[in-house]
């Protein structure tokens, strides 16, 4: 009986298990830019760690060890979370793109997992934010492996998907209402002032924690704006690009970058993140281009459709491709993506050649939509506009060069006059892992071309998949956020 | 000499019976083995078949080998008092001094053996004992107080660092206060297992000496 009560003071009263933790930023105030982490633990700056933060004394087992925030992600299909841990077949993706397990779990990492995970199905989202003169409408578009479905949203700007919160499987459909960021289930307040145009997800401070950044512009300024889910702090950060805003990796750190327009026009940002003197994160978005197609003869260009973000030459390094006016291919050369292009593909049909020779007329009428389509060989998908065409193209060669491959319409009634498709994705629509196309006009009318469909490059068909039963017609631009989630059936 | 004594007396009588013969060879085989009791036993039977007044002094004898003074001096005076030969007389008187002398010793008194050495738990143990309990006592409270104040992660990480050093302080000087505590109390333990007394007051009693000792045994 003693002895066991002397064991127990023994075991009581031990050595300090010095195990701090922390409930906010300003807790951690030992150290360069003291952190407070997910875990409760603090970190604080240190240059020689690779996401530049260290825990701080008094941390427990982690106590002096570079925070890490890398994670096997429960949702591979969904882009925006944190870089994943390199194993089973991440580990093949993050060989092929080294980013998604360094930098963040990208779109483009989510095709590549389509591509060579085999057990991987994923369900396909789609956030479309339709606009038009006047009018905007949100459409929470569907594909379950069999069916198409979509629905009408009913908050006022912006639809987007963001990813799952850490250690979820379920993305968040997010779209701006008067004074809120709402999200399924709770409502994040944002300011009047702001007209918002983009919501994305991003773990832009390599801190793990569910972070979206918004774009905005105030009296005319553009912003982006970083955004804590999970406590709804949020910080401004002066920008020139913020719409389409898409990330991907530029300057090979291990931080997110991303590219997006500079507000409606045909001139884009590269978006390096970096470090400010206070040691959070900030960008430097010196970097920029202008789509100015081959011809300026238009007095103002059409704007920027969307970005994409593929490793284009096989060097396991993100490249970036810009749509509007023309498509831009950069490649990732050197130190960081710059503003030299590998290719520049305009007219219509659309080619790479030649472009001095084509119609005027028909160049300065172009604003491309497309979407990358990683593979081998890897090609882009291009959609005229406003007259309606599709194509593959496939660049290589030396010189480069681009090779189309139309695709066939179903019969429609509209015939020549039918609208232009505006958007274009590349997803793994029914679990082959292959990646299929889906595009949409400017009358929301989506169709779909799978791959197993398609192997003959020089007899590519469409699909139509849906209707959606918008009362509006003619949009002039739709803005697609995709995701998804693993589904069970094959 | 007094076994002379006795021996002519014995060859001297006369042989009254054969039954006091008898008695007089035993009490001769008797006497030379020692056996004084018996020898006695035989002599008084002799007596009580025929009362020669030198049996009385071959009594006294047997009475003065027994340690039976008093006794034996009574004998002598019978004898003298039967009126015999100078000399024997000079003889009984002689062996009555003798009795006398040896009635005037005491005994020497045995001492009794020595206690076994046994532990005594004194008062310098339990001061030791308990200024042993006192400092562990001491340490386990700034052990747990140690403990209490590392696991106050109430405030900044600054001003739990601070609190862990100090923890970090007061729990080495608790366990130090805890190994002193335990030494003290081991050392009392110690010093009451090696230490053996056997502290008592001994009297002495022999001839021409007495008085008490004080004696005690580490």
């Amino acid at each position: 009986m003693v002895k066991r009560a002397m064991l127990a003071l023994l075991a009581s009263v031990g050595c300090v298990q010095a195990d701090y933790q922390c409930a906010a930023d300003s807790d951690c105030n030992v150290g360069e830019a003291g952190r407070c982490e997910l875990d409760h633990r603090c970190s604080q700056f240190d240059p020689t760690c690779a996401t530049l933060r260290r825990y701080s004394d008094h941390s427990g087992p982690t106590s002096n060890v570079c925070f890490d925030d890398h994670v096997t992600p429960q949702n591979l299909c969904a882009a925006g979370q944190t870089p994943a841990i390199a194993e089973g077949c991440i580990a093949d993706v993050c060989t092929t793109l080294p980013s998604c397990c360094e930098t963040g779990w990208s779109e483009a990492c989510v095709q590549q997992a389509q591509l060579q995970c085999s057990n991987l199905r994923c369900d396909t989202r789609i956030a479309i934010t339709a606009t038009r003169a006047g009018k905007t409408e949100l459409w929470d578009v569907r594909f379950d492996g069999t069916t198409w479905t979509g629905v009408l949203d009913a908050r006022q700007s912006v639809l987007a998907w963001l990813a799952p919160a850490p250690g979820t499987t379920e993305p968040q459909l997010a779209g701006f209402v008067s004074g809120a960021l709402k999200l399924d289930d709770r409502a994040l307040p944002v300011s009047t002032k702001h007209s918002y145009l983009e919501a994305t997800s991003v773990d832009f401070d390599r801190d793990g924690r569910a972070t979206a950044v918004l774009g905005y512009t105030e009296s005319g300024a553009a912003h982006l704006e970083v955004v804590k889910l999970d406590d709804g702090t949020t910080r401004d950060i002066p920008a020139a690009g913020t719409t389409r805003l898409s990330w991907g990796d530029v300057d090979h750190d291990p931080f997110p970058d991303g590219v997006a327009a500079a507000g409606n026009a045909n001139r884009y940002e590269l978006i390096s993140g970096s470090e400010l003197e206070t040691h959070l994160r900030g960008i430097d978005d010196r970097v920029s281009s202008s789509m100015t197609g081959s011809t300026s003869v238009m007095p103002t260009p059409p704007p920027v459709r969307g970005f994409d973000w593929i490793d284009f030459d096989g060097d396991h390094l993100l490249d970036v491709v810009a749509y509007g006016f023309s498509v831009d291919l950069h490649l990732a050369k050197g130190g960081a993506i710059g503003t030299s292009t590998l290719i520049r593909i305009d007219c219509d049909p659309p080619g790479a050649s030649n472009l001095a020779g084509c119609n005027a007329d028909a160049q300065n009428a172009q604003d491309f939509a497309g979407a990358a389509l990683p593979g081998t060989p890897p090609a882009l998908i291009v959609g005229t506009h406003p007259k309606r065409a599709l194509y593959r193209v496939q660049v290589g060669g030396t010189p480069v060069a681009a090779t189309r491959f139309p695709y066939a319409f179903p019969a429609e009634a509209c015939g020549a006059d039918c609208p232009p498709i505006i958007a274009v994705v590349a997803r793994d629509l029914d679990g082959d892992h292959a990646l299929d196309v889906i595009a949409i006009d400017s009358d929301l009318h989506i169709y779909t071309a799978l791959a197993k469909d398609n192997l003959d490059t020089a007899a590519l068909t469409l699909q139509s998949a849906l209707q959606l039963p918008t009362t509006s017609t003619a949009f002039l631009a739709v803005r697609t956020s995709v995701t998804g989630a693993p589904r069970a059936t094959p | 000499m007094k076994r002379l004594v006795l021996a002519a007396l014995l060859i001297a009588a006369p042989a009254a019976a054969d039954t006091v013969d008898d008695h007089l060879a035993k009490v001769r085989a008797l006497y030379d083995r020692g056996d004084f009791v018996h020898a006695r036993d035989e002599l008084l039977a002799a007596y009580e078949l025929e009362p020669r007044p030198e049996l009385l002094f071959a009594l006294g004898q047997v009475e003065l080998n027994l340690g039976h003074f008093d006794a034996a001096i009574e004998r002598y005076e019978r004898f003298i008092a039967t009126g015999p030969a100078a000399d024997q007389i000079a003889l009984a008187q002689q062996a009555i001094g003798a009795a006398r002398a040896r009635l005037s010793e005491k005994p020497i008194v045995a001492p009794p053996p020595p206690p076994p050495p046994h532990r005594q738990w004194d008062a310098i143990d339990t001061t030791i004992a308990a200024l042993g309990g006192a400092t562990i006592a001491t340490g386990a409270g700034l052990m747990i107080y140690g403990q209490r104040l590392g696991n106050d992660h109430s405030a900044s990480l600054a001003a739990y660092e601070r609190r862990v050093t100090r923890a970090n302080r007061d729990q080495w000087i608790g366990a130090g206060c805890l190994a002193a505590g335990a030494l003290a109390v081991g050392a009392a333990v110690l010093r009451w297992r090696i230490h053996l007394v056997d502290a008592e007051i001994q009297p002495i009693a022999a001839p021409h000496t007495a008085g008490v000792s004080w004696v005690q045994r580490w």
